[in-house]
């Protein structure tokens, strides 16, 4: 019953998101400067697994920011801020993205920010390279992955969102999340398999 | 043991997504299925490798970037200057002439008026006037902007979906 009576129960975002909006439909140029700062990041690193290259996920950032800036007042506060956005960024990757055949990846950004901090800071010189050539392994495999499991994929284990997070950011139902993620997970697997 | 577990399961199992009962049922087929054991590992590898990559900072020039294009290509919700390049002169300025001359039929000359005016023309007039002592000191684009800016935000049909 508790679990049905929060079901009906109509989304509302955290009063400090509505305030950010309200101060941008009015005019308050600090408002944009806020949400930039407090998502860049974010937005930065779901353009780069989605693309796999970091030009292209700076040129991806400058055009969902530039998307939520248009949109910003339009926001109605049916979800988080947070859920909005990403679901901007990953509308904008698509119609972006799917003017490219496939990702391309840049040796540059496998040899730099990605493989080069891994976040396991005792282990020794040969378990770093291994973890490095894992690594490495895992973000191939990622951007090879059909877009729609490498979303899920992406929103669940590096973004680390809910299943109903999810759900709300790729406008699918519960069951359509857990079928990407788990196809998703074991076409990496499969992969990953396959190169050891 | 007639089957194996399916892949969603294991997944859903991995992320405690399923109910107690279907959570029972794939533990105890897990007990008796190296299988569906391994499967489950791989993906739990998959998942745990995945949340181990580290996070990339956004490039340091991207927000003077984003300034620079946001200056370009969408001017600020308020301000002077912005209105040009969304209504270009020829199009402005009539609708100004337009406004002047309404302003000036509604208020004539104070010889030209009539000894007792309609009910209704007295009271466009003091609306006419509290608008002119809101908006005292604002430059006419500013305020067409406003109103543009302000029509633009009302609009019933938007929704949270950009695409």
């Amino acid at each position: 019953m508790v679990v049905a009576a929060k079901a009906r129960m109509p989304f509302r975002a955290p009063e400090a998101d509505l305030d950010l909006i309200e101060r941008h439909r009015v005019g308050d140029l600090t408002a944009f400067d806020e949400i930039f700062s407090r998502y860049e990041h974010m937005v930065f690193n779901l353009a780069l697994r989605m693309s796999g290259d970091r030009e292209e996920a700076a040129d991806l950032s400058q055009e969902i920011f530039l998307r939520i800036y248009r949109h910003l007042g339009r926001f109605r506060g049916r979800s988080s801020l947070k859920t909005w956005i990403y679901r901007v960024a990953i509308n904008c990757c698509r119609s972006r993205l799917s003017r490219r055949r496939l990702p391309v990846l840049s040796t540059p950004d496998l040899e730099g920010d990605i493989l080069g901090r891994i976040r396991d800071r005792r282990a020794g010189p040969e378990r770093i390279a291994i973890g490095r050539d894992r690594a490495r392994q895992l973000f191939e495999a990622l951007v090879k992955l059909p877009r729609v499991y490498r979303e899920a994929v992406v929103l669940r284990d590096v973004e680390e969102l809910a299943y109903d997070e999810i759900a709300a950011v790729l406008g699918v139902r519960l069951g359509t999340v857990r079928s990407r993620i788990a196809r998703g997970r074991d076409r990496l697997r499969q992969m990953l398999e396959e190169e050891e | 043991m007639t089957g194996h577990e399916t892949t969603k399961r294991l997944s859903s199992y991995l992320d405690e997504q399923l109910d107690e009962r279907q959570t029972r049922q794939v533990a105890a087929h897990l007990s008796g299925c190296r299988r569906c054991r391994s499967q489950l590992e791989g993906l739990r590898r998959v998942a745990a490798d995945l949340r181990a990559l580290a996070r990339s900072k956004a490039p340091a020039g991207l927000g003077l970037r984003l300034q620079q294009r946001l200056a370009r290509e969408a001017p600020p919700p308020f301000g002077e200057g912005s209105v040009g390049r969304r209504f270009p002169v020829f199009f402005v300025r009539p609708v100004i002439l337009v406004a002047a001359g309404v302003i000036i039929a509604l208020n004539p000359h104070p010889s030209h008026r009539p000894e007792s005016p309609p009910a209704d023309l007295n009271r466009l007039r003091l609306d006419l006037q509290s608008a002119r002592a809101d908006t005292e000191g604002r430059s006419t684009t500013s305020l067409l902007f406003q109103l543009l800016h302000e029509e633009h935000h009302k609009d019933p049909e938007s929704d949270d979906h950009p695409r």
